[in-house]
């Protein structure tokens, strides 16, 4: 996980992804909705060169990344935001979408990590790790940065034995599952063109 | 000692004590510091004066903790947090401005969080091991750290370095000594002097007053 970094230049992921709504609210000590809001699934795309070069596909937006500089479209393709970095005075404190699959090294700061069997996802050699949630109070005030959300008191990660991503991440409350990111489809090292983080490159 | 064998000890290190009693020895280079954290790229000017400071350090996670400051700039300030309550014999005002200022104003920089708590650090440098080494008469292993920049850059250790050192205890995985460098030059350094482990924190030293 530490490394997994240092294992690809590039990534193409395709994701489903789970959150039971219900249940979210509930952990947070939140009052329930008065109508049940149900469990969303998603599939979404990721590509990612490093944590400053990425873009993801996600159902209703597409978001991107290029150094500084990110962006947002609607599905339409219309701009719904841009911004950049505007000093260099204060560190950067943004988590990027799904870090915690393609650059799990965080995760061990936060978590105590519990190793169990191995299984195999996509036809690849991965590690069950049983893992527990481990406040530690930083700088930014914040217990947690990759699991501030969904919080959770038990994960589950699939760590893959040759790349140390995360093939599935699972975020229980009270023994239900509360979120679940799994990639169902993977590309290592796929070429990506070097315009495609742009948001120029945005279609 | 292999690099999965170091991580695995500062992952851990927070089960293998209750609580630490230290003595640490801090040193920094203001000027350095300040140029630094400041983004000042000007040329490398000649080593200056290091300040340092002995600091005298209770700590039980999360966040109790009491800091003693016995010589250097801070002497005689005492920074105390138990719980939701928190006591000093200073005003942060009186402090003034600089660089040595950030080490008393009470954060987890001030009980130095990340030498107890190391997992913190696993993420934000790529680590190597090195030759085994002593520090307050305790086996260590010294380890240098080149930055590796997160989505977070550096959220824990800030200003970042150029390199880092540390040495990580191989019976309790606390550091021993971490020391941040930037131009070539030793800009800040904290070191234990003398350690003690699971010595409960009495009432008495919670409050202000002597330490006991």
């Amino acid at each position: 996980m530490h490394s997994a970094r240092e294992r690809w230049s590039t990534l193409e992921l395709a994701l489903r992804v789970r959150v039971d709504d219900d249940l979210l609210i509930t952990s947070r000590g939140d009052r329930p909705s008065l109508e049940p809001l149900g469990v969303r699934e998603q599939d979404v795309h990721v590509w990612v060169a490093s944590p400053r070069r990425w873009r993801v596909r996600l159902p209703d937006d597409e978001q991107g990344r290029d150094g500084d500089r990110w962006w947002t479209t609607n599905r339409n393709g219309f701009t719904t935001g841009i911004a950049g970095r505007t000093g260099v005075e204060v560190p950067e404190s943004d988590t990027q979408p799904f870090e915690e699959l393609w650059d799990p090294a965080l995760l061990i700061a936060e978590l105590w990590l519990d190793p169990g069997e191995e299984m195999h996802v996509l036809g690849r050699k991965g590690l069950v790790v049983r893992a527990s949630p481990r406040p530690t109070p930083r700088p930014s005030g914040l217990d947690f940065i990759l699991l501030e959300w969904p919080g959770g008191d038990q994960h589950e990660l699939v760590v893959d034995l040759e790349l140390g991503i995360v093939l599935r991440l699972r975020s229980f409350w009270h023994a239900q599952e509360l979120l679940r990111e799994q990639v169902v489809e993977l590309k290592v090292d796929p070429v990506i063109p070097d315009r495609f983080f742009l948001h120029e490159g945005a279609s | 000692m292999k690099l999965e064998d170091v991580l695995e000890l500062m992952h851990l290190a927070r089960r293998q004590y209750t609580t630490i009693e230290a003595r640490i020895r801090h040193r920094f280079e203001p000027a350095l510091v300040e140029a630094h954290r400041s983004n000042d790229v000007g040329p490398a000017t000649l080593a200056q004066a290091q300040v340092e400071a002995v600091d005298h350090v209770w700590f039980q996670s999360p966040v109790r903790w009491r800091v003693d400051a016995e010589s250097g700039p801070g002497a005689g300030l005492v920074s105390i947090h138990d719980g939701e309550q928190t006591f000093r014999n200073f005003r942060f005002e009186d402090l003034g401005e600089g660089s040595g200022r950030g080490a008393y104003l009470g954060g987890p920089e001030t009980y130095r969080q990340v030498m107890w708590e190391p997992n913190m650090l696993i993420p934000e440098m790529w680590l190597e091991p090195h030759e085994s080494v002593r520090v307050a008469g305790r086996e260590a292993v010294r380890v240098s750290g080149q930055p590796r920049p997160t989505s977070h850059d550096y959220i824990v250790l800030w200003p970042s370095a150029d390199r880092y050192e540390l040495v990580v205890d191989l019976e309790r995985g606390i550091l021993l000594r971490l020391a941040l460098f930037v131009r070539g030059r030793e800009a800040k350094s904290d070191e234990v002097l003398a350690v003690r482990f699971d010595e409960p924190l009495t009432e008495e030293l919670m409050r202000l007053g002597p330490a006991m």
